[in-house]
């Protein structure tokens, strides 16, 4: 059977986990691990291996949501991960000291990837560090010759989340039709009961 | 004509509200008659929106010097109007979208307190309360109107651009390349709009010597502010207001209802400040202003190239937005080409278009390709190999994707 899976990637604390958890039907597996460089990286724990989540469809259909580790010791997983998969989402911190090197590392590093499927960015904590508009992450993405999807997001909001994943699908296939079936309301309700992680 | 006809006016409504209007009346001969404002009408019609409808509404009842006549005024918003509750008795404020039914239920009112008062033929609205029923009779002088001038504001109504605008969300009108005339009423000035008048402001200080880190705006219901420095933007109108004061043209005529001032402005006592972005803002105003149009500086024909994404999570979402951002993104097309590979309206790639224009987004395929054979810059032309998994995740992500407000 075909596995479908959708990679989150982007640098340590851009939200990856958080954003799989807002989009997952069922509890994510995280392998976080204590972090050795918690002063470095801003946070006690950090995921060595990958998060995983599924969306469940109606027609049976599971979509894989994988998160790759952040840092670049743990790059061997980037391949493994990648491989087979219908599309990446790279979050970007933007509290980070320099999120547009950060960025350019991420589209270098899964430059093969993005040529063969497509990518949707999230920029993150725009909150945390106050973005006069997006203008030098387009500037990269010139360099860089893509025309992706660039949003700001909230990894922890479901509309944003769900936004970033409809425009990855759509530079797929911008001829994709939303199906009927999956558009009732039960799954939206499902969706609805889950518990208030905030 | 009867005399227990009543004979109802129009002020600024749209030609389509009028027409329709017109057509209702004309099937209740026996009770009403259409009649120009000069003809003495029993009741009139207003539209509180257009730029210079509630001056207009006011000149009126200070005309009708003793005693008003009955109006019935179309809005957008509420009672916003002292005056609207002051007179209740006389006037009936109908929020738009106007049903026909809501119109006729007003003139049938109007109609049954004219009946109740047969002597008051040309003054129905005499302050109610009075002993035995007696009522204070009061004839406006329509001919005050012609001689000192005042009718040239109904004139201007009647001549404002814009008023007959026949593509909205609520038409689906499919153009053709040949339909000259369709696409002339599918274009509009965003010069004579809110949008036209920011993008100007900006533009202006950003070439400026003395570029200035905050811009007021003071506006016939409230003050706009944007700040520069920030990229933000504070609004004190109700959504209500600024989505009116977006959507109306103005004339050229009369004074713009908007207006760049140097010191800031006290904002009225009104509660509604909204704080979001300069780019939200003006997104949201070229919204408004094309309402399923496209900015006359556009070309139909033309293949147009998107310099980037906008940022779709922060901006009032259109209908098929992202849709057409992924096809643009892939392929430099037409407007009228999007729509017809789409298999979408035209008017949501218009209104999307003229939003994206308003952020300086779109620009003419550099290349000049002909609209047969659209320049490819994507690598993918053919169906995804798991297009039907994909619309089945899509509508998914999109019960989650929609705005509250949708």
């Amino acid at each position: 059977m075909y596995h479908h899976k959708i990679i989150f990637t982007g640098p340590v604390g851009s939200g990856k986990t958080t954003a799989i958890e807002t989009l997952s039907d069922v509890p994510v597996v995280c392998t976080d691990q204590r972090a050795t460089d918690s002063d470095e990286i801003g946070k006690a724990k950090t995921t060595v291996a990958m998060d995983y989540g599924k969306i469940l469809l109606k027609s049976g259909e599971t979509i894989h949501l994988y998160g790759t580790p952040g840092q670049d010791r743990f790059d061997f997983m980037w391949d493994i991960l990648t491989e087979g998969g219908i599309g990446l989402i790279i979050l970007v911190d933007n509290s980070n000291t320099d999120p547009i090197d950060d960025l350019a590392h991420f589209l270098t590093a899964f430059s093969d990837f993005i040529e063969q499927t497509a990518t949707a960015i999230g920029v993150t904590h725009t909150d945390v560090t106050v973005l006069r508009n997006l203008q030098r992450y387009h500037q990269l993405l010139e360099r860089f010759e893509l025309r992706c999807p660039l949003f700001e997001v909230d990894a922890r909001d479901p509309r944003d989340m769900s936004r970033l994943m409809e425009a990855l699908l759509l530079s797929l296939d911008p001829g994709i039709r939303a199906s009927a079936l999956e558009a009732g309301d039960e799954s939206a309700s499902s969706r609805n009961t889950k518990p208030d992680r905030h | 004509m009867s005399s227990s006809t009543l004979r109802v006016a129009t002020v600024g409504l749209s030609d389509k509200t009028e027409s329709t209007l017109k057509m209702f009346l004309e099937r209740k001969h026996d009770s009403y008659s259409l009649v120009s404002f000069n003809d003495a009408p029993d009741c009139v019609i207003f539209d509180l929106d257009r730029p210079t409808g509630r001056a207009q509404w006011h000149h009126y009842l200070n005309s009708a010097q003793r005693s008003p006549r009955a109006s019935i005024l179309l809005s957008l918003s509420g009672y916003g109007d002292a005056d609207c509750k002051r007179l209740h008795r006389i006037c009936t404020l109908l929020r738009k979208p106007i049903r026909l039914h809501q119109i006729h239920d007003a003139l049938a009112r109007v109609l049954e307190r004219k009946h109740a008062s047969p002597r008051a033929d040309s003054s129905l609205y005499s302050p109610r309360g009075t002993k035995n029923g007696a009522r204070t009779e009061a004839t406006v002088d329509t001919s005050t109107l012609d001689n000192n001038g005042d009718s040239s504001l109904y004139q201007a109504a009647a001549n404002l651009p814009g008023k007959d605008i026949p593509v909205s969300y609520s038409n689906a009108v499919q153009l053709s390349r040949n339909d000259t005339q369709g696409i002339k009423k599918a274009q509009y000035n965003p010069d004579q709009y809110l949008q036209g008048f920011l993008e100007k402001v900006l533009d202006e200080n950003q070439a400026s010597e003395n570029t200035r880190e905050v811009l007021h705006i003071a506006t016939n219901d409230g003050p706009i502010t944007l700040h520069l420095g920030t990229g933000k933007a504070s609004i004190h109108l109700s959504k209500y207001r600024f989505r009116t004061l977006c959507s109306l043209p103005h004339d050229g005529i009369s004074p713009p209802p908007w207006r760049l001032v140097d010191e800031p402005i006290t904002p009225p006592g009104n509660p509604h400040k909204k704080q979001t972005s300069i780019e939200s803002l003006m997104w949201v105003a070229a919204i408004w202003a094309a309402r399923g149009r496209f900015p006359r500086d556009l070309d139909l024909d033309k293949s147009i190239h998107l310099r980037h994404w906008p940022n779709l999570t922060r901006l009032t979402n259109t209908p098929h937005a992202t849709r057409i951002t992924a096809l643009w993104s892939q392929n430099d097309y037409s407007l009228l080409d999007t729509a017809a590979l789409l298999g979408i309206d035209q008017r949501h790639v218009f209104t999307y278009a003229s939003a994206c224009h308003a952020l300086k987004l779109l620009e003419y395929n550099r290349h000049a390709v002909s609209v047969d054979q659209p320049r490819s810059r994507g690598k993918r032309q053919a169906p995804h190999k798991h297009r039907s998994l994909l619309g089945r995740l899509l509508a998914r992500m999109s019960i989650f994707s929609r705005d509250p407000d949708e």
